[in-house]
């Protein structure tokens, strides 16, 4: 994913800019509208002395506050520099803000400006962890401050960190894409062979393994109930962490050893997985859901989820993780 | 706060304090408080999409593979029952409200593989329940 950048259309705007930097005078303004996408933004540029251009952002919208105090960017004849600083339109993990000079972190003004293509031979492209700046062809993750000359060339020396944190951007965002094509794989081939065997009557293809990797509830009940539940859980080595029974509801935490082949091809070692298995009241059916191994944190590899009520909780969206009893389950 | 589970949905009760209701021409509309704490992130008013006024029938949950459906159907409720559900999240099978307004009595709402389940009057946030697949490392809502 990217941002449209209009290369076309604002380089009367480039001209006004450079005008503004080589021969305006102090105080001299010049107003600009982000680009598709960015309309809501505003920058006010303004010559502070005989060389330097302050910019500073507006949001026309009611939604974003941006300190106007804080000019986004400086301009010269020669260069532009992005500043940190403005933590008013930094990315936010949850409620807590994330610092601007952490790697591959955006800015909405940093988007907008580039939005407007007045710097030539950029782009931006989100990865799944960060954000990484195209400048003439040299891709590496944002950090702030960032100086670019006027034919699109990155002035600044990459820091060590902003260069692992590039790597690590592309590897995560190569795992997170390889996990997600097998699952999809693996759900799509079990659903394709369900369907062959209920039409040849032969069973023999599935393996009871081959349980995990459905992502429908309905269809693995299916496969429960043709090969039973002892015989999926003898499939893969597990044990059982907990086990609780809440209003006369049978739980129990188990945490299987996945064959990590199933995740990376190559894999051979094998990876924790916690699932719950539980009865539904009403029909008395076993199923078994997936949790997540770390009971605050999804992305963690720590393993803390050790009991039913906090798999529970999490599997309702619970706050604070407290498990709430329902009133009435059915 | 209360909540009440039939499979996948869970019906949590919202406190009375979070959000007022206005009338809004022929629709009903959902204020937030001025008190705007987790867990209803308040950013905006949620609009009345169905009410048993106009239908006989709201679909809290879709079934993807079993075309099953939690529905609230009027012609299996006590009279003087009114549900209204406010705002609308899109999934792969269709819209189903994020918020219901139950007034008049308790309501009763039905699943095909499941055992009836009675809801009293009151407001409640609709939820479906998640779970996480360790094969591509993310958590989902639970599809059946």
């Amino acid at each position: 994913m990217s941002i449209h950048i209009d290369k076309n259309h604002n380089l009367d705007k480039r001209d006004k800019l450079r005008d503004l930097a080589v021969t305006g005078k102090q105080g001299d303004a010049l107003s600009l509208y982000a680009g598709y996408g960015y309309k809501h933004l505003a920058f006010h540029c303004v010559k502070m002395g005989s060389k330097t251009i302050n910019v500073y952002g507006f949001d026309r919208g009611w939604y974003n506050r941006i300190d106007h105090k804080i000019p986004i960017m400086k301009i010269t004849k020669d260069y532009f520099t992005f500043i940190s600083g403005n933590f008013s339109h930094s990315r936010q993990h949850g409620y807590r803000q994330i610092k601007d000079d952490t790697p591959g972190n955006w800015s909405y003004t940093f988007r907008g400006f580039l939005s407007l293509g007045i710097i030539p031979y950029s782009g931006l492209r989100y990865l799944r962890n960060g954000t990484l700046v195209n400048f003439s062809d040299k891709e590496v993750a944002t950090f702030y401050p960032m100086k670019v000359d006027w034919d699109g060339n990155l002035l600044s020396r990459i820091p060590k960190k902003v260069r692992a944190y590039t790597d690590k951007c592309y590897k995560d965002d190569r795992d997170i894409k390889n996990r997600a094509a097998r699952s999809n794989y693996g759900n799509t081939r079990v659903v394709r062979l369900i369907k062959e065997a209920k039409e040849t009557d032969n069973w023999n293809k599935i393996k009871p393994i081959d349980t995990f990797s459905l992502t429908n509830v309905a269809r693995r009940t299916e496969l429960i109930e043709h090969y039973g539940m002892e015989t999926i859980l003898e499939s893969v080595p597990n044990m059982c962490v907990d086990k609780d029974e809440i209003d006369g509801r049978k739980y129990e935490l188990l945490r299987f050893s996945f064959p990590a082949g199933n995740i990376r091809r190559s894999d051979t070692d094998t990876i924790p997985a916690t699932y719950l298995k539980m009865i539904n009241p009403s029909t008395g059916e076993t199923c078994v859901e997936g949790v997540p191994n770390n009971a605050t944190n999804n992305w963690s590899n720590d393993i803390t989820m050790n009991t039913v009520k906090a798999a529970l909780a999490w599997r309702d969206g619970d706050i604070d993780n407290v498990y709430l009893e329902p009133v009435a389950l059915t | 706060m209360k909540k009440y589970q039939q499979g996948d949905v869970l019906f949590v009760e919202v406190p009375k304090d979070k959000w007022d209701f206005k009338q809004d021409g022929n629709r009903e509309v959902m204020i937030p408080s001025k008190n705007k704490d987790e867990p209803y992130r308040s950013y905006g008013h949620k609009i009345e999409t169905q009410s048993t006024k106009n239908v006989d029938v709201i679909t809290v949950a879709h079934g993807e593979a079993t075309g099953h459906t939690h529905s609230f159907r009027m012609s299996q409720q006590v009279t003087g029952i009114e549900i209204t559900a406010f705002g609308e999240t899109r999934t792969r099978v269709g819209s189903v409200p994020e918020f219901i307004k139950i007034t008049g009595n308790s309501a009763v709402i039905k699943h095909e593989e499941h055992n009836a389940l009675t809801i009293p009057a009151g407001h409640y946030k609709v939820g479906i329940v998640r779970e996480f697949d360790h094969i591509s490392g993310t958590a989902r809502y639970v599809v059946d």
